[in-house]
């Protein structure tokens, strides 16, 4: 009761204090001078002269300044003015520090900077909402049965009629080709470009408006001939430089001359890599979107307002079953819109979040120990102010003022930094991740950043506060706490840090190792020598022969060219995917084999040395006049023949893209070689069953629009190949374009982009978080040693070795270390099963990579105790004692 | 509870003891009286007696008040309160306190 009674005089004399400050000031002057004048007196009663006096008064006084500081320190509450003085006092500080500063700044920076930029990335891209009205409302409609694998399937056009006729959920339903290319002429070098083609009431469904301009009308998406097409915003303005009477333009696509309608606004979300939308007709519609079979197209629906996506996809599962051979167990499936876009990406996302998360807790960690070793180190000084009358407040304030520099600092730094590493990201992988348009270091990434940045500040300003409380008899003695008190709240920081880098090195451990497997992975095919170029054309019939015959005769007679073919499909990137049926056993609709299927010119195995298992290659004689023929690999040999000999049985290939425009029965073609297996689809995907046939037997001609060009060449410089085949093609043909010259090597590299990047990010994670989890150990070892070398002056004085105090701090050392590293595999074991998804033949729990890490880490750990233990066994015991 | 560290606390002591003594003192009269009276075994450093001046008032054990010294000069004297009477009591308990446990410790060797 009285306690509390004082404490409210005490605060309410403050307050009067403070409202008074300046009479205060006076007051202390005039009671120093008038303390100062008394003692000159003094002296000069003792016979010194005046001036000797009042010199040596002020002497015997010290410092007034501060002392009227800390005087007037007991008047005032915390004010603006005390506020500016810890201010100068904490930079005065850190100045003199500056190895301290600079690293706690930088480290700090990092941390927050690595963090605020993968922030902004994962919000925009799994967080923000989409750019769409009600676009929680939108689903893209897929379908699956586990009794033909359970992968997701694309629709076809009558799956589409029939939902967009028979549903009662959706308010509107369309469907898309998600993206074709087309050739674009007659302005500047010939290009291709992306198109997107979606059905009517498309833009209705999405609830997009053109930006200028107008959409399709029911007349254009009713005529299978219309020539009007609406541009993407990106098109328009990287393409025609935001030409402002762009529509009623007439540009060059496909060959025919077609009117631009209308601009869209940016679209993030849904096809941002589109750049020219055209109509996709259903009534009357082409030959390819009435085959059941043909399932290529994304349906996109808006689902009615109290509809739940469970009754939907029932309703879409009865309209679905109702149609001929469809498996019996298929069922229809609703991804929400923003799961459809991001959902190849999420897990990835959230890994590196969390490893950016995990190294700014090592930072903080580290920063934490860093200062509390250096808070200590100031205990002497910090007591003496407490004996000169500085509260406990005051100091704890102190210390809050230089926490909230150095982070407020860091956090400075982390900002910038983060620009530079969101506007990097931006340059280098908008490709690679969705709805990477707009992409900017976000609000809420800064707001998270500044809230760390305060709690930070809160914390470091607080640990050693409490610390100092605990330890402030010791500081009193003499600044030389004699044993290892001190060390306990370190140990337990360290600990957590090399847990915490032991997840990071774990996980980086295990990327790279499913890196470095899928480089050595057997192709099947030799890429070294080998360039690819794409080119679409605007044949869909037999006159693209003669050209493709030109084009392949123009290849091979480039200088250096030892073999020229052309394929549909891009070997580890991309094949089309197609049904086989047999002549000489039954087939069960709906549940014929499925293979990789290819379309090639006759050199296609020799332009990428493929090896001949058995029989032969295709020659130019297989042309549509020949009697149909076609290739497999050792896996189709396998599954679909059981290992008997494959040869001249007979088979029929319904090849299942936007290639297919023909219903009819496809033809019996007789098998005339097996070749071994190669990569086709995926670098990462084992060699699945394969077909080749040759590129003239295409009764829909359709493949002749668009193929890709492989030159296989003696010299080392592939890409001069194809830039050489270039040149020889548009001298024939001045019109076509050209395009994605590149090695099969860069080919490959760009297939396992996604993993290049999460291995060298996470690597770069890890190596950070032990540079750092290095930093600390050496740090708050140095300044245990430090705070222990009276004690090893002791030691060693009374006979201990050199090698005794080596192995007491290694010892010490070794004991945090190795409870981090336990705790960081427990840890790991964990997590890690989330980075499955990304693994390549490494299991999550991969012994070497967990051995791996406890080396690295083991070793730096140790490294960075034998520095400061080797300078302390280096130790002269006299001169550790005090004595010389 | 006020703190109680040994430094403050001995420093507060004194001075309470000698305001009761002096009855009312200005700082450079308390300083020469401690220095004196303990023949100069305790020579209070100037710099931390206004300090601890300030806080003891606010504490509201001793009150102040300019005023004109013997040689005519100005000068903020203190004098203790009835609080600090009492403070002063409790602190010279724990004092003796302190006194009779360092005392027993050293007899004991």
């Amino acid at each position: 009761m009285r306690a509390s009674l004082q404490r409210a005089r005490s605060f309410a004399a403050r307050l009067v204090g403070a409202l008074h400050s300046r009479r205060i000031d006076e007051d202390i002057d005039a009671e120093l001078q008038s303390h100062l004048e008394m003692r000159a007196e003094l002296l000069v009663a003792r016979g010194s002269s005046h001036d000797d006096a009042l010199n040596e008064a002020k002497r015997m006084f010290g410092n007034r300044t501060y002392l009227k500081e800390e005087a007037r320190g007991q008047e005032l509450l915390p004010r603006v003015e005390s506020l500016a003085q810890d201010l100068r006092y904490g930079l005065r500080l850190l100045r003199r520090n500056p190895g301290f500063t600079v690293i706690v700044v930088l480290m700090l920076g990092l941390g927050m900077g690595l963090n605020a930029a993968m922030f902004s990335v994962f919000h925009q891209v799994l967080l923000a909402p989409l750019q769409l009205p009600h676009g929680d409302r939108l689903y893209m409609v897929s379908s699956h049965a586990r009794s033909v694998g359970d992968a997701r399937r694309a629709m076809s056009g009558p799956e589409f009629r029939d939902f967009r006729d028979q549903n009662t959920v959706f308010t509107g339903v369309a469907a898309v080709i998600p993206t074709f290319a087309e050739s674009w002429t007659g302005d500047g070098e010939p290009r291709t470009v992306n198109c997107t083609s979606p059905t009517q009431d498309f833009f209705n469904v999405l609830g997009v408006r053109p930006l200028m301009g107008r959409t399709f009308s029911a007349a254009e998406y009713a005529n299978l001939r219309n020539t009007s097409l609406i541009l993407s915003y990106k098109f328009w303005k990287t393409q025609l430089g935001g030409d402002p009477h762009v529509i009623g333009r007439v540009i060059n696509l496909g060959g025919d001359p077609s009117t631009i309608i209308g601009v869209l606004p940016l679209m993030p979300d849904l096809y941002s890599d589109a750049d020219i939308w055209v109509t996709l007709s259903t009534e009357p519609s082409w030959d390819f979107m009435n085959w059941r079979a043909n399932k290529f197209l994304d349906v996109v629906a808006r689902l009615k307002p109290g509809v739940t996506p469970q009754v939907a996809e029932q309703q879409l599962t009865t309209i679905l079953r109702r149609a001929d051979g469809e498996p019996t167990d298929v069922q229809a499936q609703l991804t929400p819109v923003r799961d459809f876009v991001v959902g190849p990406i999420k897990r990835q996302l959230d890994i590196m979040m969390m490893a950016v998360a995990l190294v700014l807790l090592v930072t903080l960690l580290n920063t934490a120990a860093m200062l509390l070793a250096h808070s200590i180190k100031r205990a002497p000084e910090l007591a003496v102010r407490l004996g000169l009358g500085a509260s406990r407040a005051r100091i704890r304030r102190q210390l809050l003022v230089e926490g909230v520099l150095l982070s407020g600092a860091g956090g400075t730094l982390g900002i910038v930094l983060a620009e530079i590493v969101v506007a990097a990201i931006r340059h280098y992988s908008a490709a690679s991740l969705p709805r990477m348009d707009g992409l900017a270091l976000s609000g809420p990434a800064i707001a998270v950043s500044l809230g760390v940045v305060a709690l930070s500040a809160v914390i470091f300003a607080l640990l050693p506060g409490t610390l100092l409380q605990l330890d402030l008899a010791a500081a009193f003695r003499g600044a030389r706490t004699q044993t290892g008190r001190a060390q306990r709240p370190f140990g337990g920081l360290i600990v957590a840090e090399i847990a915490c880098a032991v997840v990071l090195t774990v996980g980086a451990g295990l990327l790279v190792r499913s890196f470095l497997r899928i480089q050595s992975v057997p192709l099947g095919y030799q890429p070294e020598r080998t360039v690819s170029a794409y080119l679409r054309t605007n044949y869909d019939s037999t006159d693209g022969y003669p050209f493709w015959e030109n084009v392949l005769g123009a290849a091979a007679s480039v200088p250096g060219a030892t073999a020229a073919a052309i394929s549909d499909c891009v070997p580890s990137a991309r094949a089309a995917s197609a049904i086989v049926r047999f002549a000489d056993r039954p087939n069960v609709p709906g549940r014929e084999p499925s293979t990789e299927g290819c379309w090639i010119s006759a050199d296609y195995f020799k332009a990428l040395g493929v090896p001949l298992i058995r029989g032969r290659y295709f020659s130019d004689h297989d042309d549509a006049a020949a009697p149909p023929v076609v290739i497999i690999n050792a896996e189709a040999a396998r599954r679909l023949f059981a290992g008997e000999n494959a040869i001249g049985r007979r088979i029929a290939v319904s090849y299942l893209s936007l290639g297919s425009r023909s219903t009819a029965e496809p033809r019996m073609r007789e098998i005339v070689g097996v070749v071994s297996d190669l990569r086709q689809r995926a670098v990462d995907l084992p060699p699945g069953p394969a077909v080749y046939m040759p590129y003239g037997q295409d009764e829909t001609y359709h493949v002749l629009n668009s193929m890709n060009l492989y030159i296989r060449g003696t010299g080392a410089d592939p890409v001069a190949l194809g830039r050489s085949a270039r040149e020889k093609i548009q001298a024939l043909y001045p019109n076509q374009p050209v395009e994605r010259i590149r090695g099969m090597r860069e080919v490959i590299a760009t297939s396992i982009a996604r993993r290049t990047y999460a291995a060298l990010a996470m690597t770069g994670f890890a190596v950070l978080a032990l540079l750092l989890c290095g930093l600390g150990i050496y740090g708050v070892v140095s300044y245990v040693m430090q705070q222990r070398t009276r004690e090893f002056g002791i030691r060693m004085a009374l006979g201990a070795q050199r090698s005794d105090v080596l192995i007491d701090v290694l010892r010490r050392g070794g004991v945090l270390v190795g409870t981090g590293l336990v705790l960081g595999a427990g840890l790991s074991l964990l997590v890690t099963g989330e980075l499955s998804q990304l693994l390549f033949e490494t299991g999550a729990t991969d012994p070497t990579v967990y051995l791996g890490t406890a080396l690295v880490l083991a070793a730096t750990g140790m490294l960075a105790c034998l520095l400061p233990a080797l300078r302390a066994s280096r130790l002269d015991p006299r001169s550790a004692l005090g004595l010389q | 509870m006020p703190r109680n560290d040994a430094l403050q606390g001995t420093l507060d002591l004194l001075v309470l003891k000698t305001l009761a003594q002096l009855d009312a003192m200005h700082g450079f009269g308390i300083a020469l009286h401690i220095q004196q009276v303990t023949s100069g075994a305790l020579r209070v450093e100037e710099g931390s007696l206004y300090p601890a001046l300030r806080r003891i008032e606010h504490e509201g054990w001793i009150a102040s008040e300019w005023k004109t010294s013997e040689n005519n000069r100005r000068a903020k004297y203190y004098r203790l309160t009835a609080a600090g009477r009492k403070q002063l009591a409790r602190e010279e308990q724990s004092w003796a306190q302190v006194v009779k446990g360092v005392g027993a410790l050293l007899r004991y060797a």
